[in-house]
């Protein structure tokens, strides 16, 4: 097993960048998990939207009734009236919607003047359209009680019109087999470790194959009183153990930061499965590029490219939900592609039936055979050498 | 006097690399600093180029203080590193050109001065290649032409022969003996004897920093015991014949395997005569004599100790 | 002499393939895989489009006309479109809520019930219309018992008309967030520049490398040497900053705004933060191993990851909670410099951001002067 032995010590002296992925990777399942920790809802909410009331004309009860509506079930931001600043907190998402309410506003809106109030918002965005919808549905309110009774006051017509939004239609929110409770965090962490996995087994495979590929070294190996056969089969056992400890060592860590959402979820041995499907995926791919690339310089540059493509096509960072359906028609050419889509269906589970888990079985499937033409391809392309160079 | 080097110190931490290290060399000598690996050679040469602080000790170079700014000086120096010190992206031609263009400014003069260094170091069917595309002996033989492109007064060699094959190996040496004859002064580190034997006018043996010894090859030859190694083939030398042996006069040792005896002697003169008396009083019948002067090896062995270096 | 350090270096390193794929073809290529993921996230989730909804077809359905009129009002096709309406049977309406098809179940019994299957912002605009239905009936109820000579014909047409309203905007630009991944993308092309002030200053110190004695033994003036060098990289990392920018713009379709001038002082500045900051790292760290590159890529790419290079809401914590890392982190500035003459019609913080860019740069500059200005080495 000399072989074998020198497989993992190699392996060893190129452990130092395996380690950054993994902590590149932990940092930001981190950030991204905390990110979506508290998207967990009960019933039906109306969206919430950040929006910032720039207030010229002064403290009116018209103004404050409006402003006291818009902040019901949204996120009102306080903002300076300076235009960098507004820019900068509608560019950034900070505010999707601002009112800016000019100077005289309420006086000529009384007076039955017909006036506008501006607002910035997102371009032709549903947030702007829906802010809109709110500030028509006060004014005009508050228009039909003062054209119909002219004589009330400013106090009490801001009354009425309060009393009279408070009237809401009721919802009632309907459970089909999908998952409602919005998705669980580590249904994120499981995406992005198909970046981790892809690029750490391309860049330690890679390294180590091309280690024992390198001319010298394997007619050395050649030369020594050992089969041929023993070698590949000592070389194999290696990538398969490595693959299955990276595979392992991410299911652990998903363990020791999900725990028990993760031991009470039902679909856990499809994730499993899932994963391990892609862990040979990113092994055979792998071999593939051992099989085409040289040096160990270009190995980096073709490891970098290869995972970080492979990911944003197939969706590991961005949604596949809001991606284009041409650039997905395309990404379905990809096994990565299946590996999300899978996991997107495993996150969305709410029970278990061969009608729910059909789909993602097959998706399974298709990455191992995925796996299999990579591996092959890999093989052929090592024969034809060998072939080529006696 | 092109180097005059007194008493230079040099410690890394607490490791002594130069002790009061002091070397003279004249103009037109091709002068060889002969030493172990790790004795100080290449530390001397960087401290020598001011690459180095030392600690004491003062260098002088064509009669001038040498220090890091001083281009008038450097302007006629050429070095050869131990490392082979070229840009991987430029080729052959390329190389030599931009060191070259570092000393000489003129365009014309230096075109035909790159044209000079290519064929004297046989590169010319090299111009266009790469480093990465070149032999271990070729590549050594173009940072040779790095360094002596613009015809420097002073050439510093720092090992260049090192894992080149025998071939490029005279080529390079004659090369070097070339420019010696072309009126450069030449210091040349190396710790292969029989190059330093073959070119080298005046040699310095250095170990742990000192100046072991100085002088011509034959100086240095004169100065070991081992003056001649005898070899007698003769039968049946009986063991209290060779103790008699090892006890004639000038007799550092003896050794006998059944077949040939080997004796080491030091200095004096008519060594073998009395040897060969010596057995022929015994009534020993030998076959072939043979008397071997001694190598420079037998200096540099005698003088740094024989044990395993590194 | 310095023209002659100056054509050996840009030799050199136009040819240092490995080094260009870092600098040049690896943010193209970044940069193509941003456009492809990112390019129709505006479209899906902020852009709007009328909301798809179904009615149960009932006898309380057809009796109530006032609504009827309503829906019909909201549905017309054109700018205006609210929402887009079917009529069917409900095991129909269930069907198509489950599969997606619409966001939300209308029944009419006298009141209106919506059914959803989750909360989203098309099943909110669709509660706040029926909020606005269900108020204003009621308003005009109450008008009408109080004051039954009222007029109030036409009243209910005006629902999801806009009138008070007035879209305006701060300045011309669209704020489209997914710009700043192109602008920080840029920022990490320049500070990918500092792989070659790494080299530069690999190759002219003789204890980093041999290639450095050999260049410190010839009688070219230090300063001469350090600066063709550093004048190479420059002149080869702006056109590769240059052209990353035209593929941004005329392939990519990337908006930069208006003031090209400013754009190219932008990554001229950038460049040279970028390569005065890799020499200076080369310069810190005397060790001749790989450990330099490797730090040198993680540091530039944390410093990215917080100007929002894999995630633009990094920016918005930032400058909510540790602003001071904005004005300090180079990756920041550059990617802010860019936002700035993107959205802004004003310069201030445009200059403070290059002004605070030179400051930095010139720190670098500084530091490596003061580390190699020394010209013999304790050790080699």
């Amino acid at each position: 097993m000399q072989v074998f032995k020198a497989f993992f010590k190699v392996l060893r002296a190129s452990f130092p960048s395996t380690v950054v992925y993994l902590a590149v990777f932990i940092g930001i399942s981190l950030i991204f998990s905390g990110n979506v920790m508290n998207n967990a809802v009960d019933g039906f909410t109306v969206e919430s939207v950040d929006l910032a009331v720039i207030n010229r004309d002064g403290d009116t009860p018209l103004l404050r009734g409006l402003t006291d509506y818009l902040s019901e079930g949204n996120h009102l931001v306080d903002l300076p009236d300076d235009s960098e600043r507004l820019q900068d907190a509608l560019f950034y998402r900070e505010v999707s919607y601002i009112v800016l309410v000019e100077g005289g506003f309420t006086d000529r809106f009384l007076a039955g003047e017909s006036v506008t109030l501006d607002a910035v918002k997102v371009p032709d965005s549903t947030t702007g359209y829906y802010c809109d919808q709110l500030i028509e549905k006060y004014l005009s309110t508050a228009r039909l009680y003062r054209e119909a009774n002219p004589g009330l006051t400013e106090e009490q017509l801001t009354a009425a019109v309060a009393e009279d939004l408070a009237i809401e239609t009721s919802v009632t929110l309907k459970e089909y087999d999908v998952n409602t409770q919005g998705t669980p965090n580590f249904v994120y962490y499981y995406q992005y470790m198909a970046y981790v996995l892809i690029a750490m087994m391309i860049l330690t495979i890679c390294t180590i194959l091309m280690v024992f590929n390198q001319p010298d070294l394997r007619r050395r190996n050649l030369c020594a009183p050992l089969p041929l056969r023993s070698v590949n089969a000592q070389v194999t056992l290696g990538c398969a153990i490595f693959t299955v400890a990276c595979w392992a060592m991410l299911i652990g860590l998903s363990f020791l930061l999900y725990g028990k959402a993760l031991l009470s979820f039902a679909g856990l041995p499809m994730l499993l499965a899932n994963t391990f499907a892609f862990a040979l995926v990113s092994l055979s791919i792998g071999f593939l590029v051992s099989s085409l690339v040289k040096s160990f310089t270009v190995l980096s540059a073709i490891s970098n490219v290869v995972s970080l493509g492979l990911c944003f096509i197939s969706g590991v960072f961005v949604p596949q939900a809001i991606m284009s359906p041409g650039v997905l028609t395309a990404a379905s050419f990809l096994p990565a592609y299946w590996y999300v889509k899978a996991n997107n269906a495993i996150g969305s589970l709410a029970v278990l039936t061969s009608e729910t888990t059909g789909p993602i079985w097959t998706s399974i499937l298709i990455q191992l055979g995925f796996a299999a033409a990579f591996f092959s391809v890999a093989l052929f392309i090592t024969k034809q050498r060998r072939v080529g160079n006696n | 006097m092109v180097i005059n080097v007194q008493n230079l110190v040099k410690r890394y931490g607490n490791l002594l690399a130069l002790d009061h290290f002091s070397l003279q060399i004249e103009e037109g000598e091709v002068f060889g600093l002969l030493g172990p690996n790790g004795s100080g050679k290449t530390t001397a040469i960087n401290c020598i180029l001011s690459l180095l602080k030392y600690d004491k000790g003062t260098i002088e170079i064509f009669g001038k203080p040498m220090r890091p700014d001083a281009y008038s000086i450097k302007q006629d120096i050429g070095i050869v590193m131990q490392n082979v010190a070229v840009f991987q992206e430029l080729s052959v031609q390329e190389n030599i050109d931009y060191f070259c263009g570092l000393y000489v400014k003129d365009r014309q003069k230096r075109r035909e001065l790159v044209e000079e260094a290519i064929e004297f170091v046989g590169l010319q069917d090299f111009r266009k290649f790469h480093p990465k595309k070149l032999s271990g002996g070729l590549l050594r033989r173009l940072n040779i032409a790095c360094g002596i492109a613009h015809k420097p007064r002073l050439i510093i060699l720092d090992e260049p022969t090192v894992a080149v094959d025998p071939q490029s190996r005279n080529s390079i040496l004659e090369g070097i003996l070339k420019l010696n004859q072309q009126g450069a002064t030449i210091v040349y580190t190396s710790h292969y004897m029989e190059e330093v034997e073959q070119i080298c006018s005046r040699i310095v043996i250095m170990d742990k920093g000192k100046t072991l010894a100085t002088g011509t090859k034959e100086q240095l030859k004169g100065m070991i015991k081992g003056g001649e190694t005898l070899t007698v083939e003769l039968f049946g030398l009986k063991e209290e014949q060779l103790e008699a042996i090892r006890r004639l006069p000038h007799v550092t040792g003896a050794e006998y395997d059944g077949t040939r005896l080997t004796v080491h002697c030091s200095g004096g003169a008519h060594n073998l005569i009395r040897l060969l008396d010596y057995l022929r009083g015994q009534e020993l019948s030998f076959g072939r004599v043979y008397a071997e002067p001694p190598t420079l090896n037998d200096v540099f062995l005698e003088i740094t100790g024989k044990h395993l270096r590194d | 002499m310095f023209l002659h350090v100056f054509t050996g270096r840009l030799k050199c390193l136009t040819r240092d393939k490995l080094m260009l794929f870092w600098t040049l073809l690896f943010p193209v290529v970044l940069g193509t895989f941003f456009n492809i993921a990112f390019g129709n996230i505006m479209n899906i989730t902020e852009e709007f489009s009328p909301v798809k909804v179904a009615v149960v077809e009932s006898a309380g359905y057809q009796q109530n006309e006032a609504f009827r009129q309503t829906l019909d009002a909201v549905s017309q096709p054109g700018d205006g479109q609210l929402l887009i309406v079917s009529v069917v049977g409900g095991e129909e309406a269930d069907r198509l809520l489950k599969s997606g098809e619409v966001d939300g179940i209308l029944e009419v019994d006298g009141e209106v019930r919506l059914t959803v299957k989750e909360s989203g912002m098309n099943q909110s605009i669709l509660k706040a219309f029926l909020d606005e239905y269900a108020q204003k009936s009621a308003a005009i109820g109450k008008l009408l018992r109080e004051n039954p000579q009222a007029d109030l014909s036409g009243l209910l047409d005006d629902m999801g008309k806009e009138s008070f309203v007035n879209e305006a905007t701060l300045s011309g630009a669209k704020p489209d967030t997914m710009l700043n991944y192109f602008f920080s993308l840029l920022a990490m092309t320049a500070l990918y520049g500092s792989f070659w002030g790494l080299r530069n200053s690999t190759d002219i110190q003789p204890n980093v490398s041999a290639l450095g004695s050999r260049r410190s033994v010839a009688p070219t003036h230090k300063m001469t040497a350090v600066l063709g060098d550093a004048a190479a990289s420059l002149v080869l990392h702006v056109a590769e900053m240059l052209l990353v920018l035209a593929y941004l713009i005329f392939v990519l379709g990337i908006s930069f705004g208006n003031q090209v001038g400013y754009v190219l002082l932008t990554c001229l500045v950038g460049s040279v933060t970028g390569i005065s900051f890799g020499t200076f790292m080369g310069c810190l760290f005397q060790k001749r191993d790989g450990l330099k590159t490797a730090l040198l890529i993680a540091v530039t790419l944390f410093l990215c990851f917080l100007s929002g290079l894999m995630m633009v809401d990094i920016r918005t914590y930032i400058n909510l909670y540790a602003p001071v890392l904005s004005y300090i982190n180079p990756a920041a500035l550059i990617t802010d410099a860019f936002y700035c003459l993107y959205v802004f019609e004003s310069h201030t913080r445009y200059f403070l951001n290059i002004g605070i860019l030179c400051g930095i740069s010139a720190l670098f500059c500084l530091g490596s002067y003061l580390l190699i200005r020394r010209q013999k080495y304790a050790s080699i």
